[in-house]
């Protein structure tokens, strides 16, 4: 990436000199912030809780489906960035709206990588799995439990039937997206002992890349090496392709 | 006072409306933020962007007072 960058600046620099005149005699000043900086690989935090349908009040820290999604589709329209990192360190949330942002990375044309740092819980594990390829800090966790709602006890069999179907759901994409075993993946949903008061599985680190869930283990270094170089091969592709046609 | 119950917090304490409406989203020079309200102008407490070098703006720093935004 590095040594890109003086090439894509170079023609900017005409533009920089004219520009410069222009502020002084609009404004009688130089010192004017540069904007518009661009990088080509944006970075998307997915943080605290992901907020789905109802909205939670203000001191919680969430992740907002609404601010995330029109911002893939931004990334995925713009022919300058190149590449998503997506940095985990949630709690988990809204299952429908990590279902949704989780399509959505995985629908993206361009490469992703994913890397939890600190806790990819519940909802936050087909979030880290969707992407082209994903990283797990050593001492991050992610919590594998079951889909449920509150403590509240369910009330007709529909509404256990409803859930079961969501559980599928996640499920199937998180097999489809990573190298887990579908049988691996419910014993760890549904295994006892391993949490408080609940049933499921909390994995550290290099469990989760043995469960073939997770790619590697590492962190932000090896993230963005892993990012340039899926750039490069999509680059490569994509020359090719302009060639036939 | 402990409260033993599996009810939501946010359900036995309501929160106050104007919690609320303090928190604004704004695009700061074409850059997405959340802010707090102030009697004069707004301050910063997150940056929506996806863009990484929008962080690194000293004028988008989080707790910053600005005071004129726009495009």
């Amino acid at each position: 990436m590095s040594d890109q960058q003086p090439n894509k600046e170079e023609p900017k620099e005409g533009n920089a000199a004219s520009a410069l005149v222009e502020k002084i005699q609009q404004l009688g000043q130089t010192n004017v912030p540069q904007l518009g900086q661009d990088s080509n690989i944006h970075c998307l935090a997915i943080v605290g809780q992901i907020e789905g349908h109802l909205q939670l009040p203000p001191q919680n820290k969430t992740t907002k489906y609404e601010h995330m999604i029109p911002q893939l589709v931004a990334i995925e329209q713009n022919p300058k960035i190149e590449g998503v990192l997506v940095i985990l360190n949630t709690v988990g949330g809204d299952v429908e709206a990590g279902l949704a942002i989780s399509e959505m990375l995985a629908s993206l044309s361009k490469p992703t990588v994913s890397i939890v740092l600190g806790g990819g819980h519940s909802i936050g594990v087909p979030i880290a799995v969707s992407c082209s390829y994903s990283f797990i800090a050593e001492t991050a966790t992610m919590t594998i439990h079951p889909i449920r709602l509150t403590g509240l006890v369910i009330g007709v069999p529909q509404t256990f039937e409803y859930l079961d179907k969501m559980q599928e759901r996640v499920i199937k994409f998180v097999t489809r997206h990573s190298h887990v075993e579908e049988e691996v993946f419910k014993d760890l949903m549904f295994a006892k002992g391993n949490l408080t008061r609940d049933i499921g599985t909390n994995i550290v680190g290099q469990e989760a890349v043995q469960y073939g869930l997770i790619d590697e283990v590492g962190g932000i270094g090896k993230a963005l090496g892993k990012l340039n170089s899926l750039i490069e091969k999509y680059r490569d592709e994509k020359g090719k392709e302009g060639l036939i046609q | 006072m402990i409260l033993y119950t599996m009810m939501p917090q946010e359900l036995i304490f309501p929160e106050d409306a104007n919690a609320w409406n303090k928190i604004k989203m704004l695009n700061v020079k074409g850059v997405p933020v959340l802010a707090e309200q102030l009697d004069e102008g707004y301050r910063i407490t997150r940056i929506l962007s996806s863009n990484p070098f929008d962080y690194l703006n000293p004028e988008l720093a989080p707790g910053n007072v600005i005071r004129h935004f726009g495009p």
